[in-house]
């Protein structure tokens, strides 16, 4: 006899938004590409004004950009994500963000 | 093209721009080419409302809708300051900042008209060459200037 698994476990069934939802979607990253108009110095600024990050760890994310066309600046939620694609292209810069997928 | 500026950090926080009436009169007027610009959504625009997300689709409308409009404003907020304080002898910090996104937006339309690439090697004592590119050049000057003054690598004698 065929017996309905749907009826018997209703907890295991999908829930858009609930807790396992979450834990399924993996993380956002932003990324910035390298242009030929925007300045290293400028890159550089803009990492450490936007981020808060040091001299040191602003340069190396605009040396990755210049010398491998991308480099991945913030990462979390994609709220946060958002928010900071926007501020760089408020800054000029050319920035997209897009999701990890879950492991 | 005219003497270069100076912008020095002072004393009280404000910055003395030391610039010639030319130089400034220039600045101005191509904020309002600028602004001109994205109001009537010419394709060198589009450069300064690059997409968020590649594939593009749902997604990027949605980005579009809830950010758009306030890229837009923030841009054209930038370059009303320039051209509104250009003739001033001192600005403040935060007027700076908008001088330094308005050189931005600037430079990014010049470079998208004149269709710049990275390994370009351009002779400014050409007499054929496109004016503008000698004008971009001195955008890009400006702009590393005001970099290194607002990050305070620029070593100027305070007064």
């Amino acid at each position: 006899m065929m017996v309905s698994t749907v009826e018997a476990a209703p907890e295991t069934r999908h829930r858009p938004g609930s807790a396992d939802d979450l834990r399924q979607e993996g993380p956002w990253i932003v990324i910035v590409w390298n242009d030929p108009v925007n300045l290293m110095s400028y890159v550089t600024f803009v990492f450490q004004k936007l981020f808060g990050y040091s001299q040191e760890k602003a340069t190396k994310l605009m040396l990755d950009v210049h010398n491998k066309g991308k480099a991945v600046v913030s990462s979390g939620p994609k709220e946060r994500a958002e928010f900071d694609v926007f501020r760089l292209h408020r800054h000029g810069l050319w920035a997209t963000m897009e999701q990890i997928p879950a492991a | 093209m005219e003497g270069l500026p100076r912008i020095e950090h002072q004393r009280d926080g404000t910055y003395r721009v030391i610039l010639e009436d030319h130089g400034r009169e220039l600045l101005a007027a191509l904020c309002i080419q600028a602004k001109q610009l994205i109001a009537r959504n010419d394709p060198a625009s589009r450069r300064l409302f690059p997409p968020a997300h590649m594939e593009g689709g749902k997604a990027e409308e949605e980005y579009r809708q809830l950010v758009g409009d306030e890229i837009r404003n923030g841009h054209t907020e930038a370059l009303n300051i320039l051209e509104s304080t250009a003739s001033k002898d001192c600005v403040s910090a935060e007027e700076l900042e908008q001088w330094l996104n308005a050189v931005e937006i600037l430079r990014l339309l010049l470079g998208t008209q004149l269709q710049i690439t990275e390994d370009m090697d351009v002779d400014l004592d050409d007499e054929s060459l496109d004016p503008r590119m000698a004008l971009y050049h001195y955008l890009t000057w400006l702009q590393d200037h005001m970099v290194s003054t607002l990050s305070g690598t620029e070593h100027n004698p305070l007064p």
